[in-house]
Formats: C-alpha cells, structure tokens, sequence
C-alpha cells in the first residue's frame, strides 16, 4: 500500500512544531513519556486503522514520516478541541497574510511618496503644470525599485545554488566587522544581569529557532522573505499606476533634458528603443515609445519656455513611461513573489521529516506498545523487539534514514567492562543503531583532533549517525559543544549525532540512571546549538 | 616569578557546578551568593575581602569553571618557558573574548593568589580534571585542595586523594553544605602553611575570627537573657467595660499579652540571623520551632516534664522560704522552707500548662469625679506565669533556633543533606540541662519575679544565665564535649 500524499501548508508545519515543542516541554516531566508514549500509540492506531492482530500490523508497511506527522498533527488538534482556522498554525497564516496586506499597502504609500517627489523633482521649470523630466523620473522611481528586484532574484537563485556566493564579499565583512563585536559586546555586557537559568532557557529558545530554521529552511524561511515582496509590490503597483493616473487624468506630458552633450537625441532615442524591447514586438516605434523626431522634440533646453514643446510630442512618451513602470517596477515584484511563493511551495513537498529531532514521535507512533500486567500492576510499556522497530528488515519495505550503522565515539574516561557491548545491546532495541565503527578519544586537543579525523574518514564515507557517549555528571562546557560542532563539520548537516548520556558508575556497565537534572542541563546546551539533527538523551538502562 | 601578595590571597577553583562558590559563602558567612544547581552560574570573578577593623587581611576570588581546559592546556605547553604563564594568558586573550571563563580565573593566578582547588568527590576522577590540575600545575600558584562531597552513597575520596597528592601542597576535606565554624577555621588555619609569608596575617585573621566568633556567642547569650527578660515582664491591661465583663476583658487580655509574646519571639529571632549574618532563613527548623508557641503540639514536646516542673516550683519556693529560715537564725528548723517549698511544687503542678496568668483585682474605684469624668476602673492583668512551661518552652525553641543559626552553613542552599553533627536537633534543650543548671535558669526566673527587684542580685542571676548558654553554644558549635541532650517526649 503506498502512502497517500500529504499535503503540507505552512500552517500545518507550524501547528505540527508546535505541538511537538510542547511535548518536548511534558517530557521534562519525569513521568511524561510513557504518557506520550500511550497517546501516540492510541493515535497511531486511530489514524491507521486497528489491524486485526498484531501479527497483521507487523507485516504493514511503515507510513512514511511526512504522511504519518500530517495526520497526527490533524488528530493532535481535533483532540485539543480546536476548529479548523483557529489552530496556532492557522493563526500564523493568517497574521502572514494580514502583515502582507499591511506591508502592501504602506508601499503604495511609499510609492506614491517616491512617486510624487519624481513628479515634482522633475518639473522642467518648476510649474505644476510644465512637462516632467522622463529621465528624472525613470530613475527616481523605477531604476531603483528594478535594481533591488535583480538584486532580490540573485539572491533567491543564488540561495539554491551553493556555488554562487550569497552576500557580496563586502557585505559579508561589514557584519565581521561591526555586527559581530557588537553583539559580543552585548552578552558580555548583560549576561550577568541574567540569572544562569533564563539565561540557559533563553539559549536554548534561540537555538531551538535556529535548529527549526535549518531544519525546515526554506519552507519557514521564504514566506518571512516573501513578506517583504509585498512592500515592494505595492511600491511597484504606486508607481505604475500613479504614472498612469497622472496620465490620463491630469494630462502630466513629459520631456528630457541634459547637460551631457553626448547625450544626443539619437542616442536617448536608441536607449528608449532598448528599454523598450519587451514591448517593442507589440507597441512599435510612436506607439509603445516615441519616435526619434518627437524625442528630439522634447529635448528641453534651458532658457527656453517649456510650453513651446510640441505638446504632442510632449504627451507621446506617456506610454512609453506607464510601460516601463509595469515592466521593469512592477512586473518583476509580481515574479519574484510568485518565485517565494514556489519555492515555500517546493521546499514544503520537499520536506522529509527525517531530522534527529522527529526520529522520538515517529518511534512513538510506529513503536508497538508492550505492557506486563503482573500482581504488582506496574505497566512498563516497551519495545516489542522485531518486527515494530522503524525500518524493520532490509527488504520489506522503504529503508528508514533513521536507523542503521552508526560510529560510536567513546571517550577515554568510560573505560568500564563490557561498556561497549552494553551500548550496542541498548542501542539497537532503542534506536535501530548499530554500532559499526568504535571511536576513542582523549580529552586533549590533539586527542579530539584524531578523533575527529578517525570519524571523517570513514573509508571516504561520511558516518550517517553518530553517538557520542558522555557523562551526564560532567556539565557540558564550552570545550564540548566545540567538540559537537567539529563532529557537525565532519559529519555534515544531515547526518544524526546523538550525545548518549550516562549516569555514575554502578553495577551495571551503563552505570546507575542519569540525574533528570542533569540531563536537563544537556538537552538545553545541546538545543543552544540551533543544530536540528543533534540532541541529548539519557540512555535507556542507564 | 609569580608575585606574592602582601595580604593572603586565594582563588577558588575547579570544575563548572562543583562547589566553589558553595565554599567561599560558607568561608565568607555570605548567604547572598549566587549559588545554583545549573552550571555556568558563576560567570565572573567575584571578590571576597576579609577585612578587619576596616582594614584588608585576607581576600578570596570566587572563579567560574574551567570551560575549555584542554585548549588552555595546549596553550601553556606551547609557553612554559614564561615566568608568569597566568598573566601572559590574560595578555594573549584577555578582552579577545575568547577563553573568557579561563580569563576570568587567570585573573588572580596572575597576582600570586594561591589556589583553593574544589573536587566533588561523590564523582569519579575524570581526564578534563586532570586536565585543569596540569594546568594549575603550570601556572605555579601554591594550591590546597579541598575535597568535599556533593551527593551521599559514592565516595571516590581514595581516588581523588591518589591524583591530587602529586601536585598539591596541601589537601582537607570539607563540606561545605554543614561545615561549623570550627571546620571553617581548621581549613584556614591549614591554608596558612601554603605561604610562609602570610603565616603571621593568617594567624592574626584566625584569632580575629575567633574573637569575633566568641563576642557573638556572648552577644547572643545576651539577647537570650534579654528575650526571657523581656517576656517575663510583660504586662497587659485590659480596662472592665462594664461591672460583669470579667471573661471577655479575661480572653482580650490574655490573647494580647499572647501576641506580644510572638511579637518578642519573631523580634529575638531577627537579632540572632543578624548576630550571625543570614540575610535567608531557608533552615530545616523542627516543626515544633516553627509552630505557633502557644500550640498543643509544642506544649506536648517542649519544656519540662511535669516532675521537673514540680521540682523546679519546689526549689522556687525553698529558695524563698529559706532566706526566712536564714532570717529566723534557724528557729523555725527550715520548716518555712519545706512549706514554701511543697507550696512552690503544689502552685508549679496547678500552673504547668498555664502560660498567662490573668488577675483581676478587686480594686473598686470610688465615685470620684474630676471634670465630669469618672476617675480610674476596674482593670484586668495578664502577665506570663512564671511557674508555667512557657519559659522552658521558650527556651526550647530558642535553642534549636540559635542552633540552626550558628551551625547552618551560608553555602547551603538546595537539598536536604543527611543529618550530621552539625544539624541542629529537634531536642528539648531545657529538659536535658542538668539540675544545677536549671536551678541557674530558676535563680534568674525568679529575681525577675519579684515585685521589688534587687539590681545586684538579677545582675549575678543574669550573668550566671548568659554565662550558662554561653558555654552551651561554644559546646555546640566548637565541637566541645558537653552533656548528650535527651530526645524531646511528650510531657503531657
């Protein structure tokens, strides 16, 4: 049976993160996740459909993750009461559109402000009623607005495109130069005015948004850009109707005039010609754009009376002016917008779900929930080995990203007995990892070093997943994080690191459990990242 | 070469979330310290002077964790030939804004404070320690380690013991979450050895501290007296509305004069936080400290018991009949006495669980007149009865609070700590003072009860009192050998 498709709208991606982030919130909860656990599973049951046993249910194919989290993001909702329209997701759409609108209109705004100086600044002599400078006005109000459109669609193309750069290199240095020391300065300058938990709260908040940016890219990114489309298109919209406005109600003529002695008749002429060109095939010479003869007739001197301009002449550019305001102010916003639009579009029927952070509600939902019911009435709901764990066999289906061999670093500390075979038991019933690679590593800078090295060069593959041990005791300091971000540089963007953490030693190789407390601590460090594919977690068993 | 500072100088170091500023608000008696279960909650050096008559004597650097210890290590390595590798690392990143942790602790370092090494040793030993003790090593400070630990149930002591021994002059154990200020000075007084040239200032700051510790021991014995004092002679009057209002002028009286009583209590206890410096009162009191004075539950656990109570009336009363006897030259053959004294036992037994004594006098005011306005009335009296539990009571509650002053650690903030010598015990302190000391106790009672006091002779009481409770608190808080008290029972 294939998955039906989902259809994802930004809407329904923010009600989903939303949703999940206030799991992720419960399960600071001690007693949450078995919690979760239940209602995931009841859900997964619901939205799939009650096999007939469980034999039935383990020969299925696994719903993919994009069709499996729609629906449970519909059922989520449904379940806390709310109508269609009012979800936070809706409510998000619906604030977007109205800034859109909002942002709309305060271009016009500007545009007839932009508009009005160009009419005015490019009175001949100075009357209300004198012909306006083309050139004046052409480059006041649609030079710039076409150059910041070229400008905005080299930066949507250059976005997909890794080779081209996406910030001039000047741009790129005034940030290092400025941006960065100040904000520096900043934190250092109030951060001790911040009590440590907001202060970890609020990085692990900031992370979180970065992680979310990342891992969603372009389908939260574009519409915040797109948003900005709306000023310009309403700017746009301002000066190509003004123009025509001023046309056809208040008989606005227009004229040039220039100092520039090269600046012959004929060669104004072949410039019109050239702008013109997207035109041109439909409205020729005297009807898109002026003659050479009626050009050479509005040349304006001065000293001379603008009223002597031949008046036909003076109103043939007209067409010329309101076309090009549609082509070249217009006509590119209206493009570039539907260009964000597609490309939100895209990257929202591109998005997979398969970041680390998604991998704890899939297993939820897809994990068969065992519980032993015995005199003691505790109810331990578990795993059932086999045949429920995501991806199942080789063979039977669409191989899941998320499980499969990965490289476990180990650092030197953790030299208890039997540790490593501990790790690989606990690890394949609770992830599906296997452990193919076992990296050692020192707490020393070349000890990191080599262990990095010894992770990139997988035999030339770059590891898929890695799991990083640590003690949950030993705070996670900046040295830590660093060591994260190398592994991320290695790994690359879409490889899961997982930070396994452990509690002090005990009887069992894994230790005895790790403090919530502490692993609390981790998972805020880990979030303060703003990597989507990197998270904390207390070992099951430890 | 490493500066040596003209006053004894110490920067608190070790690992993030271990304990450093937990030792130094428990060296420094300061309560106010930002102290948190996250770590990173330190960010900055933060001084700790410890002057003396306004003048300096001693300074501690509280210092944040060390955060990336093996790049700061592989630094130094790269410069051992420096003299003073800690300010030659302030110079190289100092104001760069990277290793701002490592900075901020270099800080110090590099002015020649010695190094208070903090170890959690409820944690095995891990590399990034031995990480940061090479790079204390290098740096060349004197150090002392101090060991102490976190969390009950794993102790990995030995093993700390084993690795800090190489490189460390000097290493003591010390909780910091209930050390007594005895502990506190035995830590000081081995930090003393770290550096020849402070030996004399440490010596004199100890002595300082311990003139200090003494005056606020005979301070508190003071505020003590002054509380009983103070109760004892307060006196509430209650004006008769009408002829026939006795009960309700009765139960005005005696419920004001209750809670004056409080008012005392709440107002003693302020003086005694500020005698020993906690701004907070997040103590463990026993429930029976915290409760209301006048509650079933107190009255059932604290003070004497009944038979103490009576023996205690009954030497009340034979130390008045006997100065009769004395007067009599011994004619009447101690008779008074032994009547003043069954009389003293018999009023103890009827006024045990009486804490107000109400009177009210048969005094009827004549119908004098000034200016229209009927002179006088007829007025009700309550006073504490002396012969009453309340006094032991008070004492009870007095003492396990004064306990939980001076033996609370400023360092502690979060999570019970198992009970050691130094928490205080939810004991009645009255019940277990021997009998000659609560004669002491009954000596002063009772100077304060008469209605014409001789000065000299409530002095002489006094000072026997205050010398008494001065010697119990210097038994309690330095660990000197004094009577076991008893377990608290209910009396009644």
């Amino acid at each position: 049976m294939a998955t039906p498709r989902a259809l994802w709208t930004l809407a329904d991606l923010v009600d989903f993160e939303v949703l999940l982030a206030q799991d992720e919130r419960d399960l600071e909860d001690a007693g949450a996740e078995g919690r979760l656990q239940a209602r995931d599973r009841a859900l997964y049951r619901q939205i799939q459909g009650a096999p007939t046993s469980h034999r039935a249910e383990g020969a299925l194919e696994k719903p993919g993750r994009r069709w499996l989290f729609h629906r449970w993001r519909q059922a989520r909702l449904e379940q806390q009461g709310l109508e269609p329209g009012t979800s936070p997701g809706a409510s998000f759409a619906a604030a977007l559109a109205l800034s859109g609108w909002l942002l709309g209109g305060a271009g016009f705004l500007v545009g007839k402000g932009v508009l009005w100086v160009g009419l005015t600044g490019g009175r001949l002599a100075g009357g209300p009623t004198e012909p306006v400078n083309v050139l004046f006005l052409l480059l006041t109000c649609v030079a710039p607005p076409f150059l910041l459109s070229m400008a905005t669609a080299y930066l949507l193309v250059a976005a997909g495109n890794r080779r081209w750069p996406s910030a001039p290199p000047v741009l790129r240095s005034l940030f290092a130069v400025i941006c960065r020391p100040l904000v520096r300065w900043l934190i250092e300058r109030f951060q001790h005015a911040i009590p440590v938990e907001r202060r970890v709260a609020l990085g692990a908040t900031v992370g979180l948004l970065r992680s979310r940016t990342t891992a969603h890219g372009a389908a939260l990114g574009w519409p915040l850009v797109g948003l900005m489309q709306w000023f310009a298109l309403g700017f746009a919209t301002a000066i190509a109707a003004g123009c025509l406005l001023s046309v056809q109600i208040w008989h606005q003529t227009f004229a040039w005039q220039t100092t520039v002695d090269a600046y012959t008749p004929a060669r104004v002429h072949g410039a019109v010609r050239v702008v013109a060109t997207p035109w041109s095939w439909l409205l020729g010479e005297g009807q898109g754009y002026p003659t050479l003869a009626q050009v050479t007739a509005t040349q304006y001197h001065r000293h001379r009376d603008p009223a002597a301009l031949p008046a036909d002449a003076a109103s043939s550019w007209w067409v010329f002016v309101v076309l090009t305001a549609l082509t070249y102010a217009f006509l590119p916003r209206l493009l570039l917008l539907l260009a964000f639009r597609f490309r939100q579009r895209s990257a929202l029927d591109r998005e997979q779900f398969v970041a680390l952070r998604y991998d704890a509600l899939y297993e939820r939902l897809v994990t068969t929930a065992v519980a032993w019911r015995g005199p003691d009435a505790a109810v331990a709901p578990a795993a059932c080995d086999g045949g429920s764990v995501p991806g199942g066999a080789a063979g039977e289906g669409p191989v899941e990203p998320a499980t499969g061999p990965c490289v476990l670093v180990v650092p030197a500390d953790l030299d208890r007995p039997q540790l490593r075979e501990r790790v690989a038991e606990v690890l394949a019933s609770w992830k599906g990892w296997r452990p193919a690679t076992v990296v050692d590593f020192e707490g020393t800078m070349a000890g990191q070093e080599a262990c990095l090295a010894r992770v990139g060069g997988q035999g030339g593959q770059v590891p898929r997943r890695v799991l990083v041990l640590q003690e949950a005791f030993m705070p996670p300091t900046r040295e830590v994080l660093e060591f994260l971000r190398g592994l991320r540089r290695v790994v690359g963007p879409a490889g899961a690191i997982l930070v396994g953490l452990l509690g002090k030693p005990g009887a069992d190789p894994l230790g005895r459990p790790a403090q919530a407390a502490d692993v609390q601590v981790w998972r805020k460090r880990a979030q303060s990242l703003g990597d989507p594919n990197l998270a904390a977690e207390a070992l099951p068993g430890a | 070469m490493l500066p040596v500072p003209d006053v004894p100088t110490f920067a608190v170091a070790g690992q993030p979330n271990e304990g450093k500023t937990t030792v130094l608000a428990t060296l420094a008696e300061d309560d106010q310290a930002d102290i948190g279960p996250l770590p990173g909650t330190t960010t900055r050096c933060v001084r700790y002077p410890v002057e003396i008559d306004g003048a300096e004597i001693m300074v501690f650097f509280d210092t944040p964790g060390f955060q990336e210890p093996a790049a700061v290590l592989a630094w130094f390595q790269q410069h051992l030939q420096v003299d003073n590798p800690a300010a030659a690392f302030l110079e190289a990143h100092g104001g760069q804004g990277r290793f701002p942790s490592e900075c901020e602790i270099m800080k110090p370092l590099a002015q020649g404070a010695a190094v208070i090494y903090v170890v959690d040793a409820s944690r095995p030993v891990r590399s990034v320690d031995r990480l940061e003790l090479e790079i204390l090593r290098l740096c060349g400070n004197p150090r002392i380690a101090v060991i102490y630990q976190k969390e009950t149930g794993q102790d990995y002591v030995a093993s700390w013991t084993q690795v800090l021994a190489r490189d460390f002059n000097l290493r003591r154990s010390f909780n910091a979450h209930h050390a007594t200020f005895r502990e506190r000075m035995e830590l000081l007084a081995a930090a003393k050895t770290v550096i020849q040239e402070w030996q004399p200032s440490m010596e004199g700051a100890i002595a300082a501290f311990q003139e200090d510790w003494d005056e606020r021991l005979r301070r508190t014995a003071d505020h003590l007296c002054g509380f009983l004092r103070e109760v004892l002679l307060l006196r509430e009057v209650e004006t008769l509305a009408e002829a026939g209002a006795e009960r309700e002028a009765t139960a005005q009286a005696r419920e004001r004069l209750r809670g004056k009583v409080r008012q005392a209590e709440l107002a003693w206890r302020r003086r005694i936080r500020k005698t020993f410096r906690h701004r907070r009162e997040n103590w463990n009191l026993p429930e029976i400290v915290v409760a209301d004075v006048f509650s079933r539950q107190v009255w059932r656990c604290l003070g004497l018991s009944k038979p103490q109570l009576i023996l205690a009336g009954a030497f009340a009363g034979a130390v008045v009949g006997g100065s009769v006897d004395v007067m009599l030259g011994g004619a009447s053959l101690l008779a008074v006495t032994g009547l003043s004294a069954s009389a003293g036992a018999v009023l103890s037994w009827l006024s045990a669980d009486r804490a107000v004594n109400v009177k009210v006098p048969r005094l009827a005011w004549g119908p004098w007149q000034v200016g229209g306005r009927q002179l006088g009335g007829v007025g009700v009296e309550a006073r504490v009865d002396p012969r009453s539990n309340l006094v032991w009571i008070l004492i009870d509650r007095a003492w396990a609070y004064l306990e939980a002053a001076s033996l609370w650690s400023h360092g502690r903030r979060y999570a019970p700590v198992p009970l050691g010598d130094a928490e205080p015990s939810p004991r009645g302190f009255s019940a277990g003072l021997t009998r000659a000391e609560r004669e002491t106790v009954i000596r002063f009672i009772g100077q304060l009860r008469k209605s014409t006091v001789d000065p000299a002779k409530l002095e002489a009481a006094q000072r026997a009192v205050r010398d008494l409770w001065e010697q119990r608190l210097r038994q309690r808080t330095l660990g000197q050998p004094g009577p076991v008290p008893t377990q608290p029972t209910p009396t009644r």
